[in-house]
């Protein structure tokens, strides 16, 4: 059976994207996305410290990956475009996951400001994944914008108490026409099982992968359960409910 | 621009009487056990294989309006502006060619209606006309409705398909639902009964909701004239218009009529019966479908059967309608057909509320 | 001359290349990527591309992030 993920016009195998961050030690990556066979990987881009140099991240992806540079340490859209077009000048490709956090303490995503630089970015040519509240209106206005995916939180950042955005998930799984890829807040593979099951497309998982104790079998964890999620949700869930009768029948009149 | 007209098309080549035929029970039984029904789904539940299993979707759809709506039900009236028409509808009383009484409302005629109207209670007004540009142009309509603004909370017009900029006029004037039935969403049928007239064309009609909606009304009642065609196919379409209505204008409620045809003067042709339990089973199959649209059962049904369906999922209900022009203070014009439940808005308060129903006479009025 | 890298004034001798402050600052070129006054400088550039007096550089690199 094939069921592809597309998303900006790719095509891709796996429904679990990974993410580069929070690694004990870097080369741990390569390791993760074989075990994980994750296609796209994100990564972000800072200024480098001038005293304390390092290798490159790319030395550790495999070069198949599509890579998915992100606007972290935006606080603002003009500083959200200004990172994607570095990333895209710097021989990144052209696709963005867009992050604008004005917040330190819960790390919430800015919509408003995210619309405005989905907009500008999607103009450009750009294929622009938002990472977002599970907000119906800021979800419908980046499908206009042009986004070619959405990417709501599952939970607040670090919370790994589960899926506490579940109801919001599920309504712009119902309702926006591109891809809900689930990010952030998916602390064990249960967690990722679960939205996939509801219906979303794929999910994004970084944290609960690095900071295991062993990222690479728990990268694989996440990978059979993401399509475990998924095959449950192509194949339809078997609800069985009590239903409770009336005392007197609501249809009799229809046999007086 | 993706239209209804477009999203219909997709189902032109489904097999629907084969479909309906080999349901099974068993189909059946795991769609009542789902928490949420698919297109495919409702369908099945219209077919006959759900006739065993009736009692048990009124009891789950009396269970949903109640958990949506809670044990109210909105009452409004229908104000006939005028019966002229140039249409040719060979189930309608006004028919062009019928030999009835013709007439339209002045604008002093208008507000003695009104006037006796609201004596009765009603804040929530449906206009209607017979379709006739030349006679009852759009600004006949706009100005009537200028008038009716200081003697109604709510107004909701039931007139010829308008254009996007006409509909645009109206929403500023503060009207707020757009009532506009298909009749029948088989269009060749469609085109066998509209013989001739602007409402001939098919696909105008059919996008109107849209332009309606786009153009910011708050809601839209839409329905087939059962009877007509097939009255599965057709319901389940109208069904499918108020599902495209609400996915892509979030900003409109949705609301289905199931109005049956029946015998009108002029009636020259022959409607496919619909029984009560067919009737019955429509409205609580699309509540399971549908859980937040609004569902109208109008004064052709009898006050009993519309006491029985109350509680299954009806959430509107017109009250002591006339269907002549000037019914309400000096009769100008014949009736487009007859009306069954002829209690007053005095009497069906009365029923409802020993029905432990409230009835609302404002539902809703911008500031 | 005078420049500014990474939001610092720093002093270089005149008519440095790209290569030039990498090697400076011990760099691998191909793990760095350079903007000069906002316009991303393309590797195979940094062997002739000459700094000027005052120009603004943000040097960067891809780190992990999720």
């Amino acid at each position: 059976m094939s069921d592809l993920f597309v998303v900006g016009e790719k095509k891709f195998n796996s429904r679990l994207l990974t993410g580069s961050g929070k690694y004990s030690r870097d080369s741990l990556i390569s390791e993760v996305c074989e075990s994980s066979k994750s296609e796209i990987i994100t990564l972000a881009l800072r200024r480098i410290d001038l005293n304390n140099p390092v290798k490159s991240l790319l030395d550790y992806i495999p070069k198949n990956m599509q890579l998915l540079p992100n606007t972290s340490g935006a606080r603002t859209w003009e500083e959200a475009v200004k990172i994607a077009r570095i990333a895209r000048d710097s021989g990144c490709g052209n696709w963005i996951k867009i992050e604008i956090i004005r917040d330190n303490k819960y790390l919430m995503p800015d919509g408003l400001e995210t619309i405005k630089a989905t907009e500008i970015l999607a103009k450009e040519g750009f294929i622009v994944l938002p990472y977002i509240n599970g907000d119906y209106y800021i979800g419908k206005s980046l499908e206009n914008a042009g986004a070619a995916a959405v990417m709501p939180l599952g939970s607040p950042i670090g919370s790994n108490r589960g899926i506490k955005c579940k109801e919001l998930i599920s309504i712009l799984i119902e309702t926006i026409k591109i891809p809900v890829i689930v990010d952030a807040g998916i602390g064990k593979p249960s967690d990722a099982a679960l939205v996939m099951e509801m219906g979303a497309d794929a999910c994004l998982i970084n944290s609960a992968i690095a900071s295991s104790p062993d990222p690479v079998l728990m990268a694989n964890a996440f990978a059979l359960a993401i399509e475990s999620g998924r095959k449950a949700y192509l194949a339809g869930l078997g609800h069985v409910k009590d239903l409770a009768q009336a005392s007197s029948p609501l249809t009799g009149f229809l046999y007086e | 621009m993706s239209s209804f007209y477009n999203y219909l098309s997709n189902w032109d080549k489904f097999d629907y009487i084969k479909f309906l035929q080999s349901r099974t029970e068993i189909d059946i039984k795991q769609i009542l056990e789902k928490e949420k029904i698919n297109e495919l789904d409702f369908l099945a539940l219209l077919s006959s294989k759900s006739d065993l299993f009736l009692e048990q979707m009124a009891v789950k759809s009396s269970s949903i309006t109640k958990r949506e709506f809670g044990q109210t039900i909105l009452i409004f009236t229908p104000l006939y502006l005028s019966n002229f028409c140039s249409n040719g509808c060979t189930y309608c009383g006004f028919h062009k060619k019928n030999k009835i009484k013709r007439g339209k409302l002045t604008k002093k005629e208008i507000i003695d209606e009104a006037i006796k109207i609201r004596e009765l209670g009603i804040q929530h007004i449906l206009i209607l006309t017979g379709g006739d540009r030349i006679r009852s142009p759009f600004e006949y309509i706009r100005d009537s409705i200028i008038i009716m603004k200081q003697f109604f909370k709510s107004i909701s017009i039931e007139v010829y398909a308008l254009s996007e900029e006409e509909y645009l006029e109206l929403h500023r004037l503060g009207v707020d639902n757009l009532t506009l039935y298909q009749e029948t969403y088989n269009k060749s049928r469609y085109e066998e009964v509209h013989l001739y007239g602007e409402k001939r064309s098919y696909e105008y009609r059919l996008s109107a909701p849209e332009r309606a909606a786009k153009s910011g009304f708050r809601s839209v009642t839409l329905g087939a004239l059962l009877g007509l065609d097939n009255p599965v196919i057709d319901f389940f379409k109208a069904s499918l218009h108020t599902l495209y209505i609400r996915d892509n204008f979030p900003g409109t409620e949705v609301n289905i009529s199931l109005p049956r045809l029946r015998n009108s003067m002029g009636n020259s042709i022959k409607s496919i019966e619909l029984s009560d339990k067919d009737i019955t089973k429509f409205i609580i199959a699309y509540r399971l479908f549908i859980p937040r649209s609004g569902i109208s059962l109008s004064t052709r049904e009898s006050s009993k059967l519309r006491n029985n369906l109350l509680p299954l999922g009806i959430t509107k209900m017109s009250a002591q309608s006339k269907t002549t022009v000037g019914g309400h203070s000096e009769v100008k014009g014949d009736e487009q057909f007859e009306i069954s439940d002829k209690r007053s808005v005095k009497e069906l308060h009365r029923d409802l509320v020993s029905m432990s129903f409230q009835p609302v006479y404002k539902d809703w009025d911008i500031i | 001359m005078e420049i500014i890298v990474n939001g610092n004034l720093k002093s270089i001798e005149d008519s440095s290349t790209v290569s030039n402050l990498l090697s400076n600052y011990n760099l691998n070129e191909k793990h760095v990527i350079v903007q000069i006054n906002e316009i991303v400088i393309p590797l195979e550039k940094y062997n002739s591309h000459i700094i000027k007096h005052m120009d603004k550089l943000e040097i960067l690199s891809l780190v992990g992030g999720g």
